[in-house]
């Protein structure tokens, strides 16, 4: 029986304690909660969102929103989403975009961010239905600005991840027809979608219309050069290619392509200096990495292959990789 | 701290840190990671129960042994301490910890 009651008086202190501490706990949130006034939330949220302290600012801009009685009005909300939509939570920015453009609808960067969010969104998830979305509220924005060129390349995106051709090259050619843009630019998109939908010869008409509304817009020789690659005209393709490096120094893709198609041609001694010229440019690419290690291994450099063979490996290119397995089984 | 009935320490702490979690999981939510709720209360329950009962056991060593030599000095006769001390500084901390991150989650 002493036992018993002993027992008893344990568990009735600890429930005594156990009950302090949850009112305790209860009395903090809520005295808290009074405590902070309105705008000090507000206030705390725009400083961490100026900050570029997405997570804090979300915080303090929830916490905004639940307190019913205050409204965060248009700039709050939008500032609200665009942290969470840098936090990368696309649903719930997605949601306040939306309210923003219900509460704000004639601005037409709301409805580009909203756009944006959801095409963002589709990429990450790869929804068809997130893509024509984005093209619904892309629509409007367009009426409401049709000298946005974001708006124009954003449409056209968004129907090209939708293989609807049709309706990016419209939107497309109402760009090229405002006449405000670049116009190689617009037709070098439109020759894209040609060339996605597989008609080449139109595609070639396109980017040959780039290439005369500006003679040193150099992706559209690139362009012409892939085109005239897939015709089988290797010597037209490597013209075109050679004209783009020639216009940007630059641009390491159109150095890969003139070395790789000499590396096929077994023009060993070119593919080499051509590979070099793009190592120059950028010496971390594994495509440049591996073309100049297969070249020099064809010339029988050995020593020097492994060096760019190895690291073209360690950057993950499969060829690499199996060029140097087959050269170790063959030693 | 429920020492008479220790499963019902464990299902009280169990209650407290799933209203502890649901604010937790709201950071969660907040940057777009959606956790099984379930599993992440678990991890954070056995987590805080965990990290408590390793500082309780090493509260409780140090205790004994500055005990122990307190006794050794003033020449008295030595008395074994009782187990019931490590499960009072295990539940205590349990709380504090669970008040600590509380008050952490909850501040604006």
């Amino acid at each position: 029986m002493r036992l018993r009651k002993k027992t008893d008086i344990n568990l009735r202190n600890s429930i005594i304690v156990t009950l302090s501490f949850l009112i305790l706990c209860v009395c903090v949130y809520v005295v808290r909660g009074f405590c902070y006034s309105k705008n000090y939330i507000l206030e705390k949220a725009s400083y961490y969102f100026f900050d570029e302290n997405y997570f804090l600012a979300a915080r303090y801009f929830e916490k905004a929103v639940k307190l019913r009685t205050l409204d965060l009005g248009v700039d709050g909300y939008r500032d609200y989403a665009q942290s969470l939509f840098n936090l990368e939570n696309y649903d719930l920015a997605i949601k306040y975009f939306k309210l923003v453009t219900e509460l704000d609808p004639f601005d037409f960067e709301n409805f580009y961010t909203l756009g944006n969010a959801l095409y963002i969104k589709a990429n990450n998830t790869g929804d068809k239905n997130s893509f024509l979305q984005a093209c619904k509220y892309l629509k409007p924005a367009i009426s409401l600005n049709p000298n946005s060129e974001k708006l124009y390349l954003l449409i056209g995106l968004c129907y090209r991840k939708c293989a609807l051709y049709n309706e990016a090259r419209l939107f497309y050619n109402k760009a090229l027809m405002s006449q405000k843009f670049s116009k190689a630019g617009f037709y070098n998109l439109i020759g894209n979608t040609y060339r996605q939908e597989g008609l080449n010869q139109n595609a070639l008409e396109y980017y040959e219309r780039a290439k005369y509304s500006d003679p040193y817009f150099f992706i559209a020789y690139y362009n012409i050069g892939d085109i005239y690659f897939y015709f089988k005209d290797f010597e037209q393709a490597l013209l075109y290619y050679k004209k783009s490096v020639e216009i940007n120094k630059e641009f390491v893709a159109g150095y890969i392509k003139i070395a790789n198609m000499y590396y096929k041609n077994n023009d060993f001694k070119n593919s080499k200096s051509w590979a070099l010229e793009a190592l120059k440019i950028n010496p971390n690419n594994s495509k440049i990495n591996y073309i100049l290690g297969m070249s020099l291994l064809s010339l029988n450099q050995k020593e020097e292959s492994l060096k760019y063979l190895r690291y073209a490996a360690n950057c993950g290119d499969c060829e690499a990789v199996l060029s140097l397995k087959h050269f170790f089984n063959l030693e | 701290m429920f020492y008479s009935k220790k499963y019902l320490f464990f299902l009280v702490a169990a209650v407290m840190v799933i209203s502890l979690y649901s604010f937790i999981d709201n950071f969660f939510e907040l940057v777009g990671i959606n956790f099984n709720f379930i599993l992440g209360f678990f991890s954070f329950y056995f987590a805080i129960l965990f990290s408590c009962f390793l500082v309780s056991v090493t509260v409780f060593m140090l205790f004994k042994y500055v005990y122990k030599l307190t006794l050794f000095i003033l020449k008295k006769r030595n008395k074994d301490l009782n187990l019931k001390i490590l499960w009072h500084c295990f539940t205590y901390f349990t709380y504090i910890v669970i008040f600590i991150v509380f008050l952490k989650v909850t501040e604006y």
